[in-house]
């Protein structure tokens, strides 16, 4: 038998899962507040401005269409299905951070990752920034996520929450961490005292947790013999005051200016937390719908709790299809290693919700049958 | 953390220094008078000081110090305001707002720190005083409303280089008193716009006010127009964040979408057309006339909202990490601005 469209195994399996969704399922806050947007199966282009007046409209809406992808606005509007943003009325937006795979290093791109350069045509695994033959940037690439993929990850998250817990004095009840549905994760802070921030004071909060711009002269005071940290307890000059105990085997060094600023790169090296600054800063993101299924994974947009992340159970939140199986044949090279299963050339069986993970993402099937 | 609530006694001093604070207002409607009774002969003198107050602000942005009398300072603080609003001119309303924060700024550092808390606290910003503090500061700033109001995004200003805990921002008494100055900015900006002036009556004497400002104020507008006029660039240089773009566009690399953006809307900025533009971005790998076409033409306002954008000013260049080089100023454009100006008057000398 030949390949299906993919879409409409997936649209089927996408509506088996929205209509079981239970309200409890989508954290949104001021739902009725919120523009969302949707791309559907066998469609082109993102359906935007809609807005619904419960999360039981919301729901009904999802088991009906079955999207392929399901967004909704970190922003509060006056009227969210509004065509245009002035007449949206903004009325502030939730402070979100994107912590991205592809930000992170990890050491296991080179089992699933594949490139091809487009210039000289060479291809291999992993995630090089030039292509290693003709030195050229133009790349094109095909990413996977796997088990250690998503625990460096979560690390980074971890750290995050650490860090608006420790310096901004926010709690861990006033976040919703969740999985992106692919290639990462999201932190929204949905406290009332972020919601009116402007782009340029968000922009301080992402150069803030990202280490940007910090330099010495600012944190330095002069000694004998060199220089010392002004404090050494809070914020950044907390961290670096622990990295110089741990170079300098001494607490508060008197260190030169080009060892202080070696040890501040070392530092925000290790201490800065890899966020997307364009997601922080945009007051008027559309972002995935939490509960919603990713279009390109299968995998579910599920709210994760500070033990999901330490214990890397995240996975068990994510996958979805558990149950089933379905047979495959691969046209090319399959990706080592997918989720939490290795992959083969002459791997012919694979769980449902890693068949359907290769389907969505554009691995080259010569074969996909539902078991 | 619960911010302490501070006790303060406000004296008649206070309401004549800061004329925008609740007490103020609470003493204007206590006197019970109403517009006619302001515009009339015998409050002249309130008109006349908020006449003063805003040729000052238009000519100098240096305020006279407050009246002797409270209540004249107040209502005359309210009259300022009202005039502003009848203009509507926003940048009139800015200079105004500036001129005045910058008069209550000198006023609030010679204040006790307690008066300073409770002024800034109004003003809206949660404020706690740190007694004897080992880190010689002496106020503690909720950071979210520190990173609201911090008048410049580098330096000491930088958060990543404030002592913060917690959600508080240790400050000085000098570096409290000017975020409560950026502060007040905003809310007389905001006042202003508050303001409800349809259908109601306002006297001949204020809106004959009102006329000798705006006419004063559209002969200073023209004349900050021909400054710049005349300091029209012709050919600046390009600063080196958009050089090394263009360097890489040249060299093949494959520009992130950010860098595209700020180089098509720098380029739009100086006066290149859609099509100069395209000839740029023709040395991209991934060149597709159509897409980009398109996509320059948003930039340029011609499409969608038909608004045409500025690049990204040099903060968020930073932190898109493009930004390659100290030079100096907060915006590309300026970089380019400024060379052109310089080019010019270089030329008029040689000419000379």
């Amino acid at each position: 038998m030949g390949r299906p469209p993919s879409s409409e195994v997936a649209l089927r399996l996408f509506r088996s899962y929205y209509r079981s969704l239970k309200a409890d399922e989508v954290n949104v806050t001021e739902l009725s507040r919120r523009e969302f947007a949707f791309s559907y199966f066998g469609e082109e282009g993102m359906h935007r401005h809609i807005a619904f007046g419960s999360t039981v409209q919301l729901l009904a809406h999802l088991a009906e269409r079955a999207p392929r992808h399901a967004f909704y606005s970190t922003a509060y509007y006056r009227d969210p299905a509004a065509k245009n943003m002035d007449e949206k009325g903004w009325e502030g937006s939730d402070l979100v951070f994107d912590i991205d795979i592809d930000h992170v290093e990890t050491p296991c791109k080179e089992l699933h990752d594949r490139w091809v350069c487009k210039s000289c045509g060479a291809s291999g695994w992993g995630a090089p920034l030039a292509c290693p033959r003709c030195g050229s940037e133009s790349i094109e690439r095909h990413a996977w996520v796997c088990e250690t993929c998503l625990s460096v990850a979560s690390d980074e998250v971890l750290r995050l929450i650490e860090l608006l817990e420790s310096d901004f004095g926010l709690s861990g009840d006033e976040m919703l961490v969740t999985f992106s549905g692919h290639r990462g994760f999201h932190v929204h802070v949905e406290a009332p005292a972020v919601r009116e921030l402007n782009q340029d004071a968000r922009r301080e909060i992402v150069d803030y947790i990202r280490g940007v711009g910090l330099e010495p002269d600012y944190m330095l005071v002069k000694a004998r013999g060199g220089y010392r940290l002004r404090a050494e307890t809070y914020g950044w000059y907390g961290r670096c005051a622990r990295w110089a105990i741990v170079k300098a085997g001494v607490e508060n060094p008197t260190l030169s200016k080009r060892e202080w600023e070696d040890l501040l790169r070392e530092c925000v090296k290790r201490e800065a937390v890899a966020v997307d600054e364009r997601v922080t800063i945009d007051t008027r993101r559309l972002i995935r719908l939490p509960g919603s299924l990713h279009g390109k994974s299968g995998l579910r947009v599920a709210r994760l709790s500070v033990q999901d992340l330490e214990g890397g159970s995240v996975l068990d939140k994510v996958k979805v299809f558990i149950g089933g199986e379905a047979a495959v044949e691969f046209e090319g090279e399959p990706p080592r290693r997918i989720l939490d299963l290795e992959v083969g050339y002459s791997t012919r069986v694979l769980p449902l919700y890693a068949a359907l993970y290769l389907l969505l993402n554009g691995a080259k099937l010569s074969k996909f049958e539902l078991k | 953390m619960a911010v302490d609530k501070l006790h303060v006694v406000l004296s008649a001093e206070d309401v004549r220094k800061y004329p925008f604070l609740p007490e103020a207002l609470e003493r204007v409607r206590y006197l019970g008078l109403t517009i006619e009774d302001i515009a009339a002969p015998l409050l002249r003198s309130v008109v006349e000081r908020a006449a003063k107050y805003l040729e000052a602000a238009i000519d100098s942005l240096e305020l006279p110090p407050p009246s002797e009398d409270c209540d004249e300072e107040a209502l005359a603080y309210l009259v300022s305001l009202l005039i502003l609003k009848i203009i509507s001119d926003k940048m009139l309303i800015r200079r105004f707002s500036v001129a005045f924060s910058k008069r209550v700024f000198r006023l609030l550092l010679s204040e006790d720190n307690s008066k300073v808390a409770y002024v800034l606290s109004q003003l809206g910003l949660r404020v706690k005083l740190l007694g004897a503090a080992p880190s010689g500061y002496t106020f503690a700033i909720n950071v979210f409303d520190y990173i609201e109001n911090i008048p410049e995004r580098r330096g000491q200003w930088k958060l990543a280089h404030r002592l913060v805990e917690a959600g508080w921002v240790l400050a000085s008494k000098v570096e409290a008193v000017r975020l409560g100055e950026e502060a007040l900015k905003k809310a007389v900006e905001e006042r202003v716009e508050g303001l409800r002036v349809d259908g109601v009556r306002i006297p001949d004497a204020i809106y004959s006010l009102a006329e000798v400002i705006s006419r004063k104020w559209s002969i200073k507008l023209r004349e900050i127009r021909e400054a710049w006029a005349s300091e029209a660039p012709r050919g600046g240089e390009f600063p080196p964040c958009i050089r090394a773009i263009i360097d890489d566009l040249k060299a093949g690399k494959n520009i992130p979408h950010s860098a595209r953006f700020a180089l098509a809307a720098f380029l739009l900025n100086v006066g290149m057309s859609v099509d100069e533009v395209l000839e740029v971005f023709k040395s991209a790998p991934d060149f597709n006339e159509r897409v980009a076409r398109y996509q320059v033409e948003h930039i340029a306002g011609m499409r969608g909202s038909g608004k045409r954008y500025s690049p990204y000013k040099c903060d968020n260049m930073r932190t898109l990490g493009l930004c390659v080089a100290e030079c100096g100023v907060k915006h590309p454009l300026q970089y380019y601005w400024r060379s052109a100006r310089r080019g010019a008057q270089g030329g008029q000398a040689a000419q000379q």
